[in-house]
């Protein structure tokens, strides 16, 4: 765009032809045909060898509490109900508390586990019993303070939409083993966060990409049903005919488009047998059910972590499970057991089964959330007397663990400082979370790109160091 | 290109860039009103308004001298910026994310260029630097607040402001004009017919009794509403009030031998209208479907059994709605006091055996609300009730049945009101303090450092600041004849639709990591024709369409395929599929079911149960669109940011979170399964089925089978694709031969056939 700049007359343009648009070099078109939905699916090899084959990402909406969870903090325990100095809040920033802040110590008990002395809080008895497995990180930052942009900016590296989720990136980098299965399976349980379906799109890469949710009532894949009074038989022979009309065609007009579009509908036939199959479970028996905790026929955390367990098994790449209502502001004595009641057991569960039946060494396990929670109280009244309180949303330092797929079991990553405010050792940013976890992939999180916008964009936009330390 | 459809079809691609949406997105994904703004697209495209003027009324239209109504609906283009009212979320940083958006929409829609690395650095490859950049936001910068707290000593507290234009509309005004009169009447009526009929209000509480403030120990909102607990011990809710709620409030009973409890709902200033109810502020009311008491056990938990209480009197109750009706065990009545708003009330109850409550310390109280519409107590007090107060209770007073009738009538009148209200549109409007500009530091709202005048990217053509400087004198920068690049961008991205492909393959990005033009001369030809034509886009559209090149076949042989498989050369015609709307007008037209009606509200087709549930915002109830409405085309589908229509999203269409100027073609069984089974193309089918045979009522199978195809597609059949469409019907005709109609099974098998087609779904 540096050239001197013209009149609008015809001559002017065609003089110029082109160089006012200050391009340079020949790109090739030839990297970016236009949908390639069958072959942009095709199982393909990564940078280097991978570590894991599948990821289940478990992600709690609203922000679990780690002070009540994970992290012990003995100093905050004393100073419970003090009004917090104003030293500690140097430059932090609250998406609610104002005026006095309090300090608020954890109401529940904590003890160490496992030959790693992992800690935990009373509620999560089961998970304790494989603590050697979990991997965990203390110092996680992100640059977001409110639901919806956070979540976001987990999933896609940046804090307002239209950017590819993780779960896309991945598929885009690896296809999918299954060619009856979606690559990206996405589970709720309760509603979905504030971010909806925005979580799982596939953003500016090809809808291929996209999350499908498998949905607990009615069709588990949107429209998967024949419509009613339509047997399987009848849509058989329209997919007969409708196969040999497009054949048809395409041997007329040539355009691969179309043959793509041929085994898409193939595809789809199959999605109403696979999809069936793997959401009944019957086949389960009694020990496995009860390990989880699942009940078939109901909608819950645990039948989705068996659901995730079973479509590791059919080789789907990238399973991720939501379950809502963490997000608590108030009473977190009495909302927080209850909430860790649903997902105890049958995180601990997936754990065990996984390993039993030597997956887990291929399966990366995540769990985690959008941020953490602050050591400030929230829902006190004016004279300091505590009703029920809660924590507030807290960027600079939370908790996730990971588990599994190359993950060294048993490790503590970072350091927070006594009150669970600010990092103390080894801050970790959102952007080296994801760049590890393509890394177990075997995918190099800054070659992992797609242009669009004139930028080669990526999940880490230009940021992410991978944690040597987590791998085993 | 004269039909009204023109503009259906053409504003999707613009729409796409301008991020139009029926929501804020975000977590508070609420819907809002700017409708009006695409409808202002449609008629624009469709009265070929000349590009520059498109533009400069979008960008600026309120501030051109004495803008017009319409003009200043076109500057909803900038408005349709997500804006954040997640509670938490601070307003600044909410307002600094829209200018930024602004400045990036800018920057892709118009400049063809990705200005977005330089809000935090000089752009790396293009000749941008971040001071352009906010040169570039200082135009953007003097807007209102969209988003703002709801109560400034509330930190987290926010809430959308606007602002709206309310727009002129003939038929609704008449309507309001007649309903305004009658609820003048209504009014007068009722309030003539309170003044013979009530009796003062006492709102004294039984006055022997001692009463015991009950001190809270704990309370929860089950639907997370936040509390703060006043100095006289009254419970105020704050924030965001869920749709229904029920309050789980656990008290120490020290009072020694309580007969009774009472419950005192207050008002708040900080309420809706004060109150005491949650809802509204015109209309605080409430409706407490249950209010029940149990007995803690020394461990804490509540006991099974409700305590039992009778003799419910209350100073006032609205008609039906007595406080009996709160301890019934029914949760579908209630205690409620319309019309009496604005004013504290309280109901009382007798514990029907008082000898229950003997060594009980603690109580747990739960107040059941779930009328809806947040029809729920603001702010309540509870205390316990000693000694004998049988005697003197007060007056229970209730609304007259009369007074009641009366103000039924009148609520009726307002509702249809509310109905009819004039509709609006969201606008930019500048504050009246200018703002000071500057840079920030990388790009972080909180750290702002030196200041920025308005001023444009040094590399393109001179700006000239004028007086006012401001968003008006952008927009005329922007398409001054000497600008480079805007008609380019706009010839291209039009080519791209029409050839599926633009010149330059990355419409968004004409910079260095952009792709070279396939066809530099033919760029720049169509760009200054487009000029020189005084920039209609209508003429534009024309050359293209009439060109040779796009009245070629799109029919590619192998060699073709090797050679050049994307048609850079362009020596076929364009064979794409069809964007997500055009394929589900089409499906539309095919089957017979299309309205053409335009513009007015956005309309809901059928969608699965449950999509639009979600953590945050309002609960909306979806209910399709009555008659030929849910029939409409595409482009009057609803958006709601964070759940799309999915049948559009699965065909590539834009969740519209941000500028999108290029949309993929993706190829997915997601697609095939939507296009057989989704009832929407189902339904579709059907009624092609019954058109085929409503249309060909005597024709042999054969000439039945070739009008179905033609409808589908627009050409006739060939032999081969005549006879594997008749073998279907047949087999479908045997399948279904013991049904009492089976052609009916038949041709919808065949009409679902077509419709699934490949060819159908594609321009060729």
């Amino acid at each position: 765009m540096n050239q001197p700049l013209f009149a609008h007359n015809r001559r002017g343009f065609l003089n110029r032809s082109g160089l006012s648009l200050g391009l340079a070099g020949l790109g090739t078109l030839l990297h970016q045909s236009q949908s390639n939905g069958d072959s942009a699916l095709k199982a393909h090899a990564g940078h280097f060898a991978p570590r894991a084959k599948s990821v289940i990402y478990l992600h709690m909406i609203g922000a679990p509490s780690q002070l009540d969870l994970f992290e012990p903090k003995p100093e905050l325990n004393k100073r419970d109900n003090e009004v917090c100095p104003d030293s500690l809040l140097d430059g932090r920033k609250f998406a609610f508390i104002g005026g006095e802040m309090r300090l608020s110590g954890s109401r529940f008990k904590f003890s160490q586990h496992g030959q790693s002395g992992h800690y935990f809080s009373e509620n999560l008895p089961h998970l304790a019993k494989v603590a050697d497995e979990l991997c965990f990180v203390r110092s996680l930052h992100t640059e977001e303070i409110n639901h919806a942009p956070a979540q976001i900016f987990l999933h896609s590296g940046f804090g307002r939409g239209g950017r590819p989720s993780f779960g896309s990136w991945v598929t885009y980098g690896l296809g999918s083993e299954n060619e009856d299965l979606p690559a990206y399976v996405v589970l709720l349980s309760g509603p979905p966060g504030g971010a909806g379906s925005s979580l799982y799109s596939s953003g500016f890469l090809p809808s291929v990409h996209q999350g499908v949710q498998f949905r607990s009532e009615g069709d588990s894949v949107l429209y998967l049903s024949n419509p009613k009074g339509h047997s399987s038989e009848s849509r058989r022979r329209v997919l007969d005919t409708l196969g040999a009309l497009n054949q048809s065609h395409l041997s007329d007009v040539g355009d691969p488009e179309i043959a793509t579009r041929i085994s898409q509908y193939e595809m789809s036939y199959r999605m109403q047998t696979s999809v069936p199959e793997l959401m009944d479970l019957k086949d389960e028996s009694e020990d496995t059910l009860k390990l989880y905790g699942a009940k078939p026929g109901k909608a819950s955390f645990a039948n989705n972590c068996l659901l995730a367990r079973r479509l590791v098994e059919r080789g789907v790449r990238m399973i991720e499970l939501y379950d809502s209502d963490w997000d608590m502001h108030n009473n977190i004595a009495k909302r927080l057991p209850t909430k860790c009641a649903d997902i105890d057991q049958a995180t601990a569960g997936l754990i065990t089964d996984l390993k039993q039946r030597g997956l887990l060494n291929e399966t990366l396990i995540i769990w985690g959330s959008e941020f953490g929670r602050t050591p400030l109280a929230q829902g006190i009244d004016g004279t300091g007397n505590k009703t029920s309180p809660g924590r507030d949303h807290h960027k600079d330092a939370f908790t996730v663990w990971l588990a599994g797929g190359g993950i060294r079991g048993g490790v503590s990553y970072g350091k927070t400082d006594e009150f669970g405010f600010g990092v103390a050792e080894n801050p970790v940013h959102v952007h080296d979370l994801n760049a590890t976890v393509l890394h177990l992939l075997g995918l190099d999180h800054e070659r992992l790109t797609y242009k669009y916008q004139g930028r080669e964009f990526r999940l880490t936009d230009v940021a992410g160091t991978v944690m040597h330390d987590w791998i085993g | 290109m004269e039909s009204p459809q023109y503009g259906d079809k053409w504003a999707r691609p613009w729409l796409d860039a301008a991020r139009y949406a029926d929501s804020h997105g975000f977590q508070r994904d609420d819907l809002h009103e700017i409708w009006a703004y695409r409808d202002w697209v449609i008629r624009a495209l469709n009265e070929d308004m000349p590009f520059d003027q498109f533009t400069i009324e979008q960008l600026a239209g309120d501030l051109l001298p004495t803008p017009t109504e319409s003009q200043l609906i076109a500057t909803g283009f900038n408005r349709c910026a997500p804006c954040n009212v997640e509670a938490g979320t601070d307003p600044e940083e909410n307002r600094f994310n829209q200018i930024v958006d602004r400045v990036n929409t800018l920057g892709y829609a118009w400049l063809g260029t990705s200005l977005e690395c330089a809000q935090c650095h000089d752009h790396k490859y293009d000749p941008f630097s971040q001071k352009d950049y906010y040169g570039l936001f200082a135009f953007f910068n003097q807007t209102e607040l969209e988003a703002d707290r709801t109560n400034p000593k509330v930190p987290g507290s926010i809430k959308f402001k606007g602002p709206y234009m309310a727009i002129k509309d003939d038929t609704t005004q008449l309507q309001e004009v007649e309903l305004e009169s009658k609820i003048a009447a209504a009014k007068t009526r009722l309030a003539s017919a309170t003044k013979r009929l009530s009796k003062p209000n006492s709102a004294s509480p039984p006055k022997v009794a001692q009463q015991i403030v009950l001190k809270i120990a704990d309370f929860e909102s089950v639907n997370g509403a936040s509390h703060e607990v006043l100095e006289d011990n009254s419970i105020l809710l704050h924030e965001d009030a869920p749709d229904t709620d029920t309050y789980v409030v656990t008290v120490a009973l020290e009072a020694t031998k309580p007969t009774g409890i009472l419950l005192d709902v207050l008002t708040h200033p900080s309420l809706p209208g004060n109150g005491p109810g949650r809802g509204d502020a015109k209309r605080p009311n409430f409706v407490l479907h249950e209010f029940e008491v149990y007995a803690l056990d020394s461990s804490g938990q509540p006991k099974s059994d409700k305590i039992k209480l009778v003799d419910a009197v209350a100073d006032f109750s609205q008609n039906n709605f007595l406080p009996e009706k709160a301890v019934d065990g029914d949760d579908k009545t209630g205690w409620a006091i319309n019309p009496e708003f604005f004013k504290n009330h309280w109901a009382a109850y007798r514990f029907a055996d008082p000898g229950s409550l003997e060594g009980v310390t603690h109580l747990q109280l739960r107040l059941v609300q779930n009328f809806g519409g947040a029809r729920t107590i603001g702010r309540f007090k509870l205390s316990a009730l000693v000694g004998d107060y049988s005697k003197a209770m007060p007056a229970n007073q209730v609304e007259d049945p009369r007074l009641a009738k009366l103000r039924e009538q009148l609520e009726g009148l307002e509702k249809q009101r509310a109905k009819v209200e004039k509709p609006k549109t969201l606008v930019m409007r500048e504050i009246e303090q200018p703002r000071m500009s500057t840079m920030f530091s990388r790009g972080d709202y909180r750290n702002p450092t030196e200041k920025v005048e308005p001023h444009t990217p040094k590399i393109l053509h001179p700006y000239q600041a004028d007086s006012t400087n401001n968003r008006l004198s952008l927009a005329k920068w922007l398409v001054s004849p000497e600008n480079p690049l805007v008609a380019r961008v706009i010839a291209n991205r039009m080519w791209g639709e029409v050839f599926g492909t633009g010149l330059v393959s990355t419409p968004e990005d004409f910079g260095l990591k952009g792709e070279a033009p396939s066809h530099p001369e033919l760029l720049d030809w169509l760009a200054a024709d487009f000029v020189e034509n005084g920039w209609s886009q209508k003429k534009l559209l024309r050359l293209m369409l009439t060109s040779r090149t796009y009245r070629q076949s799109s029919k590619m042989t192998a060699e073709q395929l090797e050679r050049d498989p994307n048609n850079v050369s362009l020596a076929r015609g364009p064979r794409f599929r069809l964007p997500a709307e055009l394929i589900r007008d089409n499906a539309l037209a095919i089957s017979g079911l299309i309205s053409l009606k335009q513009f007015g509200p956005p309309i809901r087709p059928p969608q699965p149960d449950g999509l639009w549930k979600k953590v945050g915002g309002q609960n909306y109830d979806y209910q399709v669109s009555p008659g030929e409405q849910q029939y409409r085309r595409g482009v009057y589908v609803v958006l709601k940011r964070m759940s799309p229509y999915p049948s559009f999203i699965t065909f590539d269409a834009s969740a519209r979170l941000a500028c999108r100027v290029k949309r993929g073609r993706s190829n997915t069984p997601l697609q095939a399964l939507t296009l057989l089974n989704d009832p929407v193309y189902v339904e579709a089918a059907e009624a092609l089925a019954g058109r085929i045979q409503k249309d060909r009522p005597k024709g042999t199978i054969d000439e039945q089978l070739r009008y179905a195809f033609q409808l589908a597609v627009a050409r006739t059949p060939e032999e081969r694709e005549v006879s594997a469409l008749k073998s279907l019907f047949q087999l479908e005709m045997d399948a279904h031969a013991s049904d009492t109609k089976p052609e009916a099974s038949a041709w919808f098998a065949v009409a679902s056939t077509l419709m699934n087609l490949d060819e159908t779904i594609t321009k060729e």
